[in-house]
């Protein structure tokens, strides 16, 4: 009886250590895995260099995937030392888990940022290095100077390498102009929208001109709308408006027009897609414009045939408003244990010819003016995507700072927009109780 | 050879009185007890780790700031007096979810019911519907099944289709914002079949010769449904009542994946909003300010319910008034 226990006893205690050691065990390995020796690469010990592992992170397509994967081949090959671990997926979801993983120390040596991230993950939160610091690993003089130091430097700091350029274009359906009869050339700014789009929409009731959706109609439309009034922020640096009341009520029944006389597809319509190139009435070629960044030209590909041409801006706009931004810098956590080896791989992956012929424009166009030059050359690249970013440049806005790429920010207005379109608010009280409430938010905000 | 054997056996014997011992201490204080908890440790350890402590954080992480990327700062109770004097999303929330909590779980429990009674009748091959009636449980929930419901309700969809046969117009059932939570709470209502599984075991468990005794009387069907059903039923609906109240105030899935809180806040449920503090802004501090209150909600509101039972709820053998 008492054997029996005491067997019961044993074969109990097994249980729950070999649970235990399970869960151990497999720590230690992972463990072991980071655990190469720290500080190595600092001087002029480059003779035998030290194994190293550094994880790389992304989101994007799976054309991106491709080359990228492609890409960390061909550097590991000719860099025997480095073994670069990918971890890649798609954009839902993304900023999430990266947040998560460097709260939890355990963020990836090598990340891209979306631009409204960097007010928190590399301003507020300096948790990604200031690349200035290994200006001995990088090939900065190969990138664009004036788009490194205008759009990626925030107080002083380096916070990633431009992976591409990109800008907002126009970007209309060539069917759809010649049967309505709309020149291409057409310099478009929002009066000349609202006059077109209400012929259009008189001539053809299915027909809507302008099909500007919901997700990122505060970047696309009211942040540009309201920059072009003031030539400021949208946001000042210092917390305070970049605007009155009176421009976001002309802002709001503007686009309170544009609902009224069919210009903009009905939003009842709208809502449910994020992007218009995936919209019925898009594919369908009800729709004649969309505004959008010339890296999502690729996704119009399935729909009819487009072209590009620039952003509106009205003749006495103080500031073209026209977003151009490097997509993604790609930034090198603090939490890495050999950021010399990831600003090399990071240095070889934007600037080195090869590695741009095989990346050709999953990241829009070159940040690096050379080898824009081979890719076109070498006809590697979309040209619209190519004549897209030229238009942006050509009159670029001022860089959006951080504060007014904030989310909460942009829920904000993207909410009261919604009351204005659904007509629950008249545009002169969702004006009203939009700054009272903002100012509200901004206050509350940690600097 | 033998005094070996002699040692191995006053070793045994050690042993034994070592035994003896520890048994006579596990005897005292319930050894069983212990053993019990030693089997379960695995789940113990897990519950722990990753239920109670993430429990227990958040409250102290709702009288902070924290927001992931910063230290986190101790703030009192600002975040339990922001969100009711300073943040409006909040009463949209309340709103959009009372009502939602109002459609779906009635809605549910009556298609359940009316459901479990078919499904008692006997049928050659009842089986098999009642097999078919529960697939959308075990398809519910899903991010898939999401997305097929916005392709289903969208203004080309299948239902607009459908209803252009018998020239109704089409409507925007998820972009107008009065139909969108309508349309959003089917999705759980016709997810029905766990509730209809236990309604009709509830249904078998009503004795037969009532039924005849009614019959015997000359009781009319809708007669004896209200006499004699529905009152024998009233413990499982109540059951039903709870765990589905409770469910529906926690939903998130349907209004994340369908239309994200829109069009113009009108599905904006509590669980987007506190998702949207927690994943969008990280303002990890709010939001878990936010779901303390929403647990307060629905500790208050089940109290109800089971305070409210002793009107409504009938017990054959007298419940716990006995």
């Amino acid at each position: 009886m008492l054997r029996k226990k005491s067997i019961g006893w044993i074969l109990s205690l097994i249980l729950v250590l070999t649970a235990v050691a399970g869960c151990s065990s497999g720590k230690g390995a992972s463990g072991d895995g980071e655990s190469s020796p720290q500080g190595t690469g600092t001087g002029g010990a480059a003779q035998q260099p030290e194994k190293v592992t550094l994880r790389f992170s992304w989101w994007g397509s799976e054309e991106r995937h491709k080359a990228l994967l492609e890409a960390i081949d061909l550097y590991m090959e000719k860099n025997p030392h480095v073994t670069i671990e990918p971890e890649y997926g798609g954009f839902d979801g993304y900023y999430q888990k990266l947040v998560t993983q460097f709260a939890g120390n355990t963020a990836p040596d090598l990340t891209p940022l979306s631009f409204d991230w960097i007010q928190e993950i590399a301003v507020n939160g300096d948790l990604v290095h200031d690349l200035f610091q290994f200006r001995d690993y990088i090939d900065l003089d190969a990138f664009d100077q004036n788009l490194l130091q205008k759009y990626t430097v925030f107080n002083g700091k380096l916070v990633g390498l431009p992976m591409g350029v990109n800008g907002m274009v126009t970007v209309y359906n060539k069917e759809f102009f010649r049967r309505h009869n709309i020149p291409e050339d057409t310099k478009w700014d929002w009066e000349t929208i609202h006059r077109i789009g209400k012929q259009v929409h008189e001539q053809n009731p299915e027909d809507y001109l302008l099909g500007l959706l919901d997700q990122g109609i505060y970047r696309k439309f009211l942040m540009p709308f309201v920059n072009q009034r003031t030539g400021n922020q949208f946001i000042q640096d210092d917390y305070t408006l970049g605007f009155t009341v009176e421009d976001i009520e002309a802002a709001f029944a503007y686009y309170r027009s544009l609902l009224d006389d069919g210009v903009l597809e009905p939003v009842e319509e709208s809502k449910l897609y994020s992007t218009a190139e995936d919209s019925p009435k898009w594919l369908n070629g009800h729709i004649g414009i969309t505004l959008s960044l010339a890296s999502t030209i690729p996704g119009f590909a399935n729909g009819p045939e487009v072209d590009v041409s620039s952003y509106p801006i009205p003749a006495d706009a103080k500031t073209s408003g026209v977003l151009v931004n490097p997509s993604n810098p790609l930034a090198i956590a603090k939490s890495s244990k050999h950021p010399e080896e990831a600003a090399k791989f990071a240095s070889w992956l934007l600037t080195a010819p090869e590695a741009a012929e095989i990346l050709k424009g999953v990241y829009s166009v070159p940040a690096v003016p050379a080898n824009m030059t081979v890719l076109r050359e070498k006809a590697l690249i979309n040209p619209t995507i190519v004549r897209a970013v030229e238009i942006a440049l050509e009159n670029p806005g001022d860089p959006v700072n951080g504060i007014s790429g904030n989310s909460e920010v942009d829920q904000l207005a993207t909410d009261y927009l919604d009351k204005v379109a659904f007509n629950q608010m008249t545009p002169r009280a969702a004006a009203e109780e939009f700054v009272s409430r903002l100012q509200d938010k901004l206050a509350g905000m940690p600097r | 050879m033998k005094k070996s054997a002699s040692f191995f056996s006053a070793e045994a014997e050690k042993k034994d009185a070592f035994c003896k011992q520890v048994l006579e201490i596990m005897t005292k204080q319930r050894k069983w007890q212990y053993v019990g908890l030693l089997y379960i440790s695995p789940w113990l350890i897990g519950f722990m780790v990753l239920t109670l402590y993430p429990f227990l954080a958040s409250v102290y992480y709702s009288f902070t700031d924290y927001s992931m990327v910063r230290e986190a700062n101790f703030v009192g109770v600002k975040n339990y007096v922001d969100m009711f004097t300073k943040d409006p999303d909040f009463y949209q929330a309340l709103h959009v979810t009372f009502l939602y909590v109002l459609i779906a779980v009635p809605g549910k429990l009556i298609i359940a019911l009316f459901i479990a009674m078919i499904m008692n009748i006997r049928l050659r091959g009842i089986h098999f519907f009642r097999t078919v009636y529960y697939l959308p449980s075990i398809l519910g929930g899903s991010v898939a099944v999401a997305v097929l419901w916005r392709f289903l309700f969208m203004r080309d969809g299948l239902v607009n289709n459908v209803l252009s046969l018998f020239g109704i117009p089409p409507a925007d059932w998820l972009g107008s914002p009065d139909y969108a939570l309508f349309t959003i709470a089917l999705l759980p209502i016709w997810e029905f079949g766990s509730s209809m599984v236990i309604f009709l075991a509830g249904l078998k468990q009503i004795p037969g010769e009532l039924y005849e005794a009614a019959k015997v009387d000359g009781s009319s069907r809708v007669r004896t449904f209200f006499s004699i059903t529905l009152p024998l039923l009233t413990p499982v609906i109540l059951f039903n009542l709870v765990m589905q109240t409770i469910n529906a105030f926690q939903q998130f899935t349907a209004a994340f994946v369908v239309t994200n809180g829109g069009p113009a806040k009108a599905t904006y449920l509590y669980g987007l909003l506190l998702y949207n503090n927690a994943f969008k802004f990280f303002k990890m501090g709010y939001a878990s300010a936010l779901s303390w209150v929403l647990f307060g909600i629905i500790f208050i509101i089940t109290l109800i319910l089971f305070k409210s039972s002793n009107r409504w709820v009938y017990y054959a053998d007298g419940g716990e008034r006995r």
